[in-house]
């Protein structure tokens, strides 16, 4: 890279987002930036609103890509990548504005450092109080997390340091090395699909790193926030299903797929709805070998302990948000009426309502299913080119045994298949 | 070795077990005391799983000479068996369902084999409908997710199988086993409560070093239960799915468990997505936002909710299933490769949904397992 500011191309991804717009390039035009090392880019995934007309008319010298029809998170950003004209490429969500420097701060990480393969900025809400993604994290089955969402931003933003992954809402790529290694999964659609990447370039021996001086500020689940519950927990499931396939060692990964799966039909069994009880002919309920030791972690009373904690230290305003996006994040939005629901029992109809949340798990594992020998062709290819042990990895996924189900049923469930497995010795202090 | 010359038949205890089954009773009961066997060498039991009819005090009235074990609660297949076993006195076991009818040599049949090889600890009947007209039971594949299956079931070619065969196991509805080895065994695995205990037992058995015999020319007919109902065979599932997973969890080699497993899990989730019907369209992102008012649950068939209930119960039962496989794994004494019967249901998916057929295929070839379970099988005596 030269001394000089290296070309960049930012690649806004947009769907029938025209209300964000406005907001999100008015702001990339006022970035400290040379004007002619920078090239702005819309791709436009096929929307219906009039996203595209709209742009050439306010912002004629933003270059426009149109897919003609909606390739997802993936397929989007990987022919925006394909187009650019950069030796950089950032993805940038729509429903942002960007800081002034945060271009620069972004790209400077890449100087001199020619292992550094992706570089993420620091994401804060709308009005910069409080953070959406600074850290990320995964578990040991291809969940990941945003480790200090919702916390309150404060100035202390730490040093730039290495991560398993950065978020794909704001997020800079050599170009060369993400096309070569096939971009973003385009089999994913949307969701992880910035974590898997981030795990292959570790695996193929480069670096991701946090800019945590390189901000934006995120409006909130634009696209996202409009999706059913079954529709997000298909993407999850399915494609850190997808993830972990693709990227762990052979031994790690015969150790680790079994778990994966009977921890993935358990919270089918645990969303769906039934009352288990009835399924049951007498006496022939499981008796549960022991019981783990005492835990009230995600009880009720878990929650009000919370709640008066942050009630004390954040007063109403601050568990009012702590609540919201708690709930946004742990449910996907779940709806009341579900809690409060009789549970299912079978009739001599046949039939029993199951919710479509749990029959999202049996989707996702038919597409794993469907995906499998194009997936294990893509994973031959990764680990034929190792360069990193995963025992060298491990360490950034930070969270390897969190939970993805938070009920006391579900963690109960999974520290039982962690211990039994001997994961937790895989994973050993971290756990 | 048991000798079978003369008076040295080995001695026979019959365990009927029992549960609300007294209308079966006579017909069981009679045939029994026409057996041909030495009456010093038999002893005949009814086993009773605490029933609420009238079998016990119809029993002693009616014969009077059959001993009986009153169990004060129903334990289950398993557990009900495992218990008596531990009561009776004898060389040979005979288990036999209560909807059973014994031909006369049947047990002399049942229990000739055991003379003639000592690592034989279990022989099966020939079993057949009550009529006579269609095989119940004759031969048995387990496939390699450790769903079993009796072949050639309700065919009508009542004599298929006329030799002595070896397989990976009998029904346990009309099966011998050797008692001294049963005890040692462990037993039934009661966390079953029922359902595959038999091939679950038998499978241990081989892994042990131990084989499994099918006797041709003894005959059992077995009384088919009629419609059973929709509620009833959705419970009946849960055992079925569950049981299977904790089979293979218990009994698979240490290199091909994790594989098996996998595939297995992977299968039981095609097999529930298949029987759900849903349109999974309607759970695309690309759908968006067209369908998102749908209702938050639909209607499927209730043997989806037995399969993921099954799938809960693994969990459940792990750190004890993996307890138990240590130390069955830690007795081995015979390779996963010279198991009898795993590759041929592989081959033979007992399934008729062609999209499943493929599946099964696919995932055995991209784990690895067909190389697994290609090689040999005992040979045939």
């Amino acid at each position: 890279m030269s001394a000089e500011s290296p070309f960049v191309t930012v690649v806004v991804l947009n769907y029938n987002g025209l209300e964000h717009l406005e907001s999100c390039f008015r702001s990339l035009l006022a970035i400290n930036y040379p004007a002619e090392r920078r090239e702005l880019m819309m791709v436009d995934n096929g929307s219906t609103d009039g996203s595209v007309a709209w742009m050439r008319e306010h912002f004629p010298a933003v270059r426009i890509i149109e897919t003609g029809r909606n390739l997802g998170f993936a397929g989007g950003n990987n022919a925006g990548a394909r187009a650019a004209r950069g030796e950089i490429v950032v993805f940038l969500n729509n429903d942002v504005r960007v800081a002034p420097d945060w271009l620069a701060e972004l790209v400077t990480s890449f100087r001199g450092a020619p292992d550094v393969a992706c570089v993420g900025s620091r994401i804060l809400n709308w009005d910069g109080t409080r953070v959406d993604f600074a850290d990320g994290g995964m578990n040991f089955y291809g969940y990941g997390y945003q480790l200090d969402h919702g916390r309150r931003s404060t100035g202390d933003v730490g040093e730039v340091r290495p991560q398993l992954s950065v978020c794909g809402g704001a997020m800079a790529v050599r170009r060369d090395l993400f096309l070569q290694w096939d971009g973003f999964d385009e089999d994913f659609f949307a969701f992880y699909e910035d974590t898997d990447l981030g795990w292959r370039f570790w695996v193929l021996g480069y670096r991701v790193l946090l800019a945590p001086r390189s901000v934006t500020y995120h409006r909130g689940h634009g696209t996202a926030g409009r999706l059913g519950g079954e529709k997000r927990r298909l993407l999850y499931e399915r494609n850190a299903l997808l993830s972990i396939i693709k990227n762990y060692e052979q031994e790690n990964l015969d150790r680790i797929l079994a778990a994966a799966l009977l921890l993935l039909l358990q919270r089918a069994w645990l969303t769906s709805g039934v009352d288990g009880e009835h399924f049951r002919i007498g006496g022939s309920a499981p008796v549960r070998p022991r019981a783990l030791p005492e835990d009230d972690t995600y009880t009720y009373r878990y929650y009000l302990r919370r709640a008066w904690k942050t009630l004390r230290e954040e007063g109403p305003a601050g568990l009012w948000e702590t609540v919201r996006s708690e709930w946004r994040w742990r449910t996907g939005g779940l709806p009341l009426e579900r809690a409060l629901r009789r549970r299912a029992r079978p009739s001599t109809s046949g039939q029993v309502a199951i919710t479509r949340e749990s029959l999202a798990h049996l989707v996702a594992a038919n597409d794993v299913i469907a995906l499998l020998p194009r997936t294990m062709e893509k994973r031959a290819r990764i680990q034929a080119a190792r360069r990193r042990p995963d025992a060298e990895i491990f360490p950034l996924f930070r969270r390897p045994l969190e939970l993805s189900l938070f009920t006391p049923e579900f963690k109960q469930a999974q520290a039982s298949v962690v211990t039994v497995l001997g994961l937790d010795e895989l994973f050993g202090d971290m756990s | 070795m048991l000798s079978t010359s003369g008076s040295q038949l080995p001695r026979v205890s019959v365990l009927v077990l029992n549960y609300n089954g007294r209308e079966h009773l006579e017909t069981c009961f009679r045939s029994l005391s026409a057996l041909d066997y030495p009456p010093d060498r038999l002893k005949l039991v009814l086993v009773d799983n605490a029933s609420t009819d009238d079998s016990v005090a119809w029993m002693r009235c009616q014969f009077p000479s059959v001993c009986i074990i009153k169990h004060e609660q129903n334990w289950g297949f398993c557990r009900g068996c495992n218990l008596a076993i531990v009561q009776v006195d004898a060389d040979i076991i005979v288990l036999l369902d209560n909807s059973t009818r014994v031909a006369p040599e049947c047990l002399k049949e049942l229990t000739k084999p055991f003379a003639d090889a000592h690592e034989i600890a279990v022989v099966g009947a020939r079993m057949l409908d009550s009529e006579g007209k269609h095989l119940d039971f004759a031969h048995a594949e387990t496939d390699f997710y450790g769903h079993s299956y009796q072949v050639s079931y309700s065919s009508h070619n009542v004599d298929a199988y006329n030799k002595a065969h070896p397989l990976l196991f009998v029904c346990g509805g009309a099966m011998a086993v050797r008692r001294d080895v049963f005890l040692d065994s462990g037993g039934f695995d009661e966390d079953f409560f029922a359902c595959y205990a038999d091939a679950d037992l038998c499978w241990r058995l081989w892994v042990l070093g131990y084989e499994v015999w099918f006797a041709p020319r003894a005959i059992v007919h077995h009384h088919q239960p009629g419609n059973r109902d929709a509620v009833a065979d959705a419970k009946r599932l849960v055992l079925y799915e569950r049981n299977a997973l904790l089979s293979i969890i218990k009994n698979c080699e240490r290199e091909n468990l994790q594989r098996v497993l996998s595939v297995a899990l992977f299968l039981l989730l095609k097999r529930a997505y298949l029987l759900s019907d849903i349109d999974p369209a309607h759970y695309r992102v690309e759908q968006l936002p067209e369908l998102t008012s749908l209702r938050d649950a639909e209607e499927v068939p209730q043997q989806v909710a037995s399969m993921l209930l099954a799938a809960s119960d693994v969990v459940t039962l792990l750190p004890r299933v993996m307890e138990k496989r240590r130390d069955i794994q830690a007795r081995r004494r015979r390779p996963d490769a010279e198991m009898p019967s795993l590759l041929q249901a592989l081959v033979r998916v007992n399934h008729t949904d062609q999209e499943y057929r493929i599946t099964c295929q696919e995932l055995a070839n991209i784990f690895g397992l067909v190389q697994v379970f290609r090689q040999g099988r005992v040979d045939e005596r």
